[in-house]
């Protein structure tokens, strides 16, 4: 069983210029040609997933906004939006419940921990073959 | 008393001691110093020294090589005894060459050295792909999943295996040891080793070593061509943050790939259908065993039998030659080549896409060799932006390099077998 042309088989053993040349173009051309057809399947089934996310997030916040625990505000620093304190008290409405009261929001400095661990796990996970 | 001693002299190995061994032995110092001195690809190049070493001692028991009439080496032949078992279908319990009919034998004995036996997991092209499974499972697919244009990066880091190819034909080696030294571009060592097995099994210890040499100068040869590449700005590019890819894409994205490339280029099945195998271990999250004996055991075991397997190739009387020398030459080429092209192709999807460019830095990360590719674009960009962090966009290009490879390798396979 054989997925390309029966005339790519014939390459000699030792093939003119015009001969390597067919057969390196013809190789590159498979090759991009199924790298290609992976990257057009999974950037259709990502904007599937990415399409789906922003749907789930939409209802999650038009869920959370009636919700009693927001009708009372906590008090919050002047620096931060109310903006911010609705998404927060969202979230926290969404996976705690609705029992949960929002008592104080505290802006924390990000000083980019976050990202040095994201590094520190991809370094850890893979091994030199 | 005297004679007695000599004679016994006689049996020992020292008297088929030769200056091309002692040569050798010296290449095996060179190998183990760059594994063990300097750190260089140790988990390869150790089994595949020591390999070399115990090859060309004159030793017994280990394995069998017998000149073959086209002049080259035969390594790992076993000798099987047995007797014909009457029957209906074995009348006169003679094989006529060219006829179809069964005959049945009772084996009594196998005979042959260690690795006669262990050097099968190679020459049956089983090691390679087991090797890929444990790959599969330690590799994460997110980076290439979330940024899926970087498959381009992979795909275009090939272009060293056929600009290779062309310059192995002209130097005047076949089609098919042409196209498993043009493989060595790839820098990927199983599907080296899988592919000239296959292609050009004679050729096969100075490709690995080739390959698993380069491999670990990675940080030595990409440098100097990307910064011959890219301008001072292109180095600086920060790219957009990776989207969180969920494990239901990953799944569908080992499946999806299995699918299309078995399609695509059947003679790479082996290889990629256990390199997903083990990555859709991995993200399933519900085989954990499984994926912790890919990961270590299974992976471990066969890189051990892999590395002496490749190693025990290397006798002087095959290695000791001008081809070594000029794939020596031409692995360097193809290494070149791929990191360039890689480059090359960033730079030429920023002009079709500037709006969300690519820092090309990571385009050289197209060559496989994960993840040092992967680590070198990254400290690269470091050099010129501290705060730019490429490793998980460079990540993308890496494992496409990996699947690019593999496709390259089955298009070999298809057309030259």
């Amino acid at each position: 069983m054989h997925a390309l042309p029966l005339t790519l088989a014939t390459l000699p053993e030792y093939p003119s210029i015009n001969e390597v040349m067919r057969f390196q173009v013809s190789g590159l051309m498979v090759v991009f040609l199924a790298l290609g057809s992976i990257w057009l399947l999974v950037d259709i089934v990502g904007r599937c997933f990415v399409a789906s996310a922003a749907r789930q997030a939409a209802r999650a916040k038009s869920a959370a906004a009636p919700s009693p625990s927001l009708a009372s505000p906590a008090p919050t620093p002047d620096e931060l939006s109310p903006a911010v304190v609705a998404a927060i008290a969202a979230a926290v409405h969404v996976t705690l419940g609705p029992r949960t009261r929002v008592a104080f929001v505290k802006p924390v400095r990000i000083d980019g921990d976050w990202a040095r661990e994201g590094r520190r796990q991809i370094f850890a996970s893979h091994r030199v073959r | 008393m005297f004679s007695g001693l000599i004679d016994y002299l006689h049996t020992t190995g020292f008297s088929a001691i030769t200056w091309q061994m002692l040569l050798m032995w010296g290449i095996v110092g060179v190998l183990l110093w760059l594994a063990v001195g300097k750190g260089f690809e140790p988990l390869l190049l150790v089994p595949i020294a020591f390999g070399a070493l115990v090859a060309n001692l004159p030793t017994r028991g280990v394995i069998t090589s017998e000149l073959r009439p086209d002049g080259v080496y035969e390594n790992a032949t076993f000798r099987v005894e047995g007797v014909a078992i009457p029957g209906p279908d074995n009348a006169d319990a003679a094989i006529v060459p060219g006829t179809a009919e069964t005959h049945h034998f009772k084996v009594n004995r196998v005979e042959g050295g260690l690795y006669d036996f262990i050097s099968q997991g190679v020459k049956l092209e089983l090691f390679p792909p087991l090797i890929f499974l444990g790959v599969g499972a330690l590799t994460d697919f997110g980076p290439l999943i979330a940024m899926p244009r970087t498959l381009m990066l992979g795909a275009a880091a090939q272009a060293g295996l056929f600009i290779t190819f062309m310059g192995s034909v002209l130097l005047g080696f076949t089609s098919r040891q042409a196209a498993s030294i043009g493989i060595i571009g790839g820098a990927d060592g199983p599907t080296a080793i899988f592919l000239s097995n296959k292609l050009a099994p004679e050729l096969l210890g100075a490709i690995a070593v080739a390959a698993y040499s380069y491999m670990s100068l990675v940080p030595l040869i990409q440098p100097p061509i990307m910064r011959l590449l890219t301008t001072d700005k292109e180095r600086r590019i920060r790219m957009k943050s990776l989207r969180k890819v969920s494990r239901l894409e990953k799944l569908i994205f080992a499946v999806m790939v299995t699918i299309i490339c078995v399609l695509l280029v059947p003679d790479a099945s082996a290889l990629v259908a256990m390199l997903m195998l083990g990555n859709f271990l991995r993200e399933c999250k519900v085989t954990d065993r499984l994926v912790h004996a890919a990961q270590n055991e299974i992976i471990n075991v066969l890189t051990i039998f892999l590395g002496t397997s490749v190693g025990i190739t290397m006798r002087a009387d095959s290695f000791l030659s001008p081809a070594t020398l000029k794939i020596i030459v031409l692995g360097v080429l193809a290494f070149c080549v791929s990191t360039a092209s890689g480059v090359l192709v960033a730079k030429l999807m920023n002009l079709v896409s500037p709006k969300n460019p690519i820092n090309p830095l990571i385009g050289s990360a197209g060559v496989s060799a994960v993840p040092m590719a992967a680590r070198v674009s990254h400290t690269e960009g470091q050099r010129y932006d501290r705060h730019n962090n490429l490793l998980m966009h460079a990540m993308g290009p890496n494992v496409a390099g990996v699947i690019g490879t593999a496709v390259a390798a089955g298009y070999f396979i298809s057309t030259l077998s």
